[in-house]
């Protein structure tokens, strides 16, 4: 069975100093779950 | 729907989850992990990720279900870390930047779980094979946000506490000090010691610790995360090659609780309890740990120490030499 388009919204948070930051993703599953998607990204000016 | 029941005898709660029971288990041909693309069936429906969070769909604790619906906004609860699309890796085989990411995941659920009022304990964990009971061949760790402090985690406390008190000293600070530079060390940095502790109940137990004193996995500084982004491969690593083959385990972070409290006795660390005594043999929970409480080890801690550093030092000779 295939899900519905799941619901999305960002937003970005990383720890304290230089280097890359740490993306999220949060996406609403079918049944209302949340699924948090992580990724990393190049901070500017790192 | 979960439920807590307390054993006053014992004076701890027990977890009633009658609906993992008919949880996946160990499926051959679909992974319920494993990225799915737009519109997929699994719990990752996207064509691919680096490291996603999930609430997990067979919780042992809340959140509280209406009409088959989590509400809203979350109160406790469990979810799934899921370290790579890369169904076949383990934490041992992960590049070095996923596990530096992986280890800011786990301050960043640390922080945002442990800020929900009914949270008290932000429980991170990892199972590795399915001699620890792992259901799930994929890539990943849990988190449960627990309502209460667990009882292994409030005993150390207390212990810690009471040292601190009497000594003006951390416990763990102590202990980190002299195993760094003992014959149970297994892998010391500048910002982190690995060691098998003097009454390791599992053969091959491991604590793994950061040298400065912190709380919890935030307060890591950005080279402290790094650091101990390398110690937790060294580690996994250094179990892969003693024993030969991709080592189960129980991988547990100890760290302060969330309760809004003042925690100066916790000391941030990782512990591993790899269920082997050898590479042919299990160590088994029976009667005297099940039923007494007393743990019987059939190693030495020096021992097992010293085959353990000499794998992390085989894994050190195989990296290539920077240009």
């Amino acid at each position: 069975m295939k899900q519905p388009a799941p619901r999305r919204s960002e937003r970005r948070g990383a720890p304290k100093g230089k280097g890359d930051a740490v993306k999220r993703v949060d996406i609403e599953l079918a049944d209302g779950r949340y699924l948090l998607v992580y990724s990393r990204t190049a901070k500017p000016g790192a | 729907m979960p439920e807590l029941r307390f054993d006053p005898l014992r004076r701890e709660w027990v977890a009633y989850a009658t609906e993992r029971n008919d949880r996946t288990f160990l499926p051959t041909s679909f992974c319920p992990l494993c990225p799915s693309g737009a519109g997929g069936t699994s719990e990752v429906p996207l064509d691919t990720f680096e490291v996603v969070v999930f609430e997990n769909r067979f919780p042992a604790f809340g959140p509280d279900r209406v009409h088959e619906r989590p509400v809203r906004p979350p109160s406790t609860g469990c979810e799934v870390v899921v370290y790579t699309p890369e169904h076949s890796l383990t934490l041992a085989q992960l590049p070095l930047d996923r596990v530096r990411l992986l280890v800011d995941v786990w301050a960043e659920r640390y922080t945002d779980l442990g800020s929900r009022p009914e949270v008290r304990y932000v429980y991170i964990f990892e199972n590795k094979g399915e001699e620890v009971g792992v259901t799930l061949h994929h890539p990943h760790g849990q988190i449960y946000a627990l309502p209460f402090v667990p009882p292994f985690a409030e005993s150390e406390l207390a212990s810690a506490r009471e040292h601190l008190d009497r000594t003006g000293r951390c416990l763990h600070c102590e202990q980190l000090e002299r195993e760094a530079a003992g014959p149970r060390a297994v892998a010391c940095d500048a910002r982190t010691v690995a060691f098998v502790p003097n009454a390791a109940r599992w053969p091959y137990e491991v604590h793994l610790y950061p040298r400065r004193h912190v709380a919890s996995i935030a307060e890591l500084d950005e080279a402290e995360r790094g650091a101990l982004a390398e110690a937790l491969l060294s580690v996994t690593g250094a179990y892969d090659r003693h024993f030969g083959f991709s080592t189960p385990y129980v991988m547990a972070l100890h760290q302060a609780p969330t309760d809004g409290g003042e925690w100066p006795e916790a000391h941030l660390h990782f512990e591993f309890y790899p269920p082997h005594r050898r590479p042919d043999r299990l160590k088994y929970l029976a009667g005297v740990e099940l039923g007494a409480g007393t743990f019987v080890n059939d190693t030495r801690p020096e021992e097992t120490a010293a085959h353990l550093r000499r794998a992390v030092d085989a894994g050190v000779a195989k990296r290539p030499v920077p240009a």
